[in-house]
């Protein structure tokens, strides 16, 4: 057993008037018992011994005690002043009984029970967080989870809250990207960005698509047909027989982007009206100053076409054969009527463009 | 559509021209060698492109180059 010395004179006060009453109900024997609630009572523990005092009756073996021991170990059966062995007796919950039957009790004598109730002792606090002495809060003491939310957040302990606050806190990073984000390129699509500017359009997408349509205008340029031979009612065509040959220059200006469209526009009379008409193209151009007048060529001389109902108007295509324009571009087409029955008059060349 | 290409060459040169000085246009050379095949043919200051409806048989090919051929010669 540990000695320890007893420097506060108030508990060594109560401690001796403990020690006199004990002595006085139980004489010396538990009076040693006693000097271990001293000790617990140093060691800062409070016994707070329940003392249940019986008189008997004849043959009694069954005692109930007036409240629950925290330990069979720490109950103290006394008969007559005298403390029985544990072998003496049973403690069950707040029920102890007799055992030595061969000591049968007579009415009147007095039996004292000790024992330290559950209900009346707290466990004593032996270190905090595995610390003794004055013990101070230190990190890591408490998890958020093991303190209680009194807070408007809901949650009911500190980690909830914060967890709660968290799935509120919206933005977690910004285009893929966290920390200090700052622009780049790629971040918006045009058709994403708001368009405040006046032009009409809600988008820049819109926007710039207005003022793409707005420069894109179609431009027409019209050649016409080499010195007319005859008079086509109001008009002076180039007139071509059934077999003959006709051509048109052109120049491609230079606010050319794209070609939309080239053809000839002509009205077939009798006999070159119809279908089946054998028409050969022919065209070369050059693209700028110092290139050769054959530097691109092209030709069809294999389709034949439906020129349609006589004095009709019909555009004869020549598209096709228009590739590697630029702007600046002169070149010319050859159209060579293969004998396809009758006379055409033939009008002049429509190139329009973008 | 097919294309079979061939070298610039002398095609198209403006100075080929049959008896009655009309020049000489390949395509229609190619029509005469090969007739009933639609195409076209287009040219680069590096390349003459035949562009064929439909794809020719080994015996035309070998036809349509010795016609290529021949109006080089020209």
């Amino acid at each position: 057993m540990t000695k320890k010395k007893i420097n506060d004179l108030a508990l060594a006060a109560s401690l001796t008037a403990n020690m006199q009453l004990e002595t006085d109900i139980s004489g010396a024997t538990a009076n040693k018992i006693n000097m271990q609630q001293i000790f617990d009572e140093i060691d800062g523990r409070v016994p707070n011994a329940s003392v249940d005092v019986f008189t008997t009756t004849v043959g009694q073996t069954v005692f109930t005690l007036s409240s629950t021991p925290a330990s069979v170990a720490g109950v103290s059966f006394y008969h007559a002043g005298q403390l029985r062995p544990p072998t003496d007796y049973t403690v069950v919950g707040t029920t102890v009984t007799w055992l030595d039957l061969p000591y049968t009790f007579v009415a009147g004598e007095e039996i004292i029970i000790k024992y330290n109730d559950v209900t009346g002792c707290a466990p004593p606090v032996t270190s905090v967080f595995g610390r003794i002495g004055n013990i101070v809060a230190a990190v890591s003491d408490y998890d958020a989870s093991q303190v209680d939310n009194d807070s408007g957040v809901t949650g009911a302990t500190v980690k909830d809250a914060l967890d709660t606050l968290d799935s509120q806190s919206g933005v977690t990073s910004v285009f893929g990207r966290s920390g200090a984000v700052t622009a780049q390129l790629n971040d918006y699509d045009a058709s994403e960005v708001n368009n405040d500017s006046g032009v009409a359009g809600t988008t820049v997408a819109a926007a710039l698509n207005t003022l793409n349509a707005a420069i894109s205008v179609t431009k027409t340029i019209v050649i016409y047909a080499d010195s007319g031979n005859a008079n086509y009612s109001n008009r002076r065509p180039r007139d071509v027989a059934g077999a003959g040959t006709y051509r048109y220059n052109y120049f491609i200006p230079y606010d050319f982007n794209t070609l939309t469209a080239a053809y000839i526009v002509l009205y077939p009379t009798s006999g070159a009206a119809g279908s089946g008409k054998d028409i050969d193209l022919h065209e070369e151009h050059t693209n700028s100053v110092g290139q050769s007048n054959v530097q691109y060529t092209s030709s069809d001389t294999t389709t034949v076409y439906n020129l349609g109902t006589v004095d009709t108007r019909y555009h004869l295509d020549v598209s096709p054969l228009l590739v590697n324009l630029a702007a600046g571009t002169d070149g010319g087409i050859l159209v060579d009527t293969n004998a396809i029955g009758g006379t055409i008059h033939t009008m002049c060349m429509v190139i329009t463009y973008t | 559509m097919t294309d079979y290409i061939y070298e610039r060459g002398n095609i198209e040169n403006p100075n080929s021209k049959d008896g009655e000085e009309n020049h000489i246009y390949l395509a229609k050379q190619i029509e005469e060698a090969l007739p009933g095949k639609n195409f076209k043919v287009f040219c680069d200051p590096v390349n003459c492109k035949v562009v064929m409806e439909t794809e020719l048989s080994g015996e035309e090919k070998t036809t349509l180059d010795n016609t290529i051929a021949y109006h080089k010669s020209l």
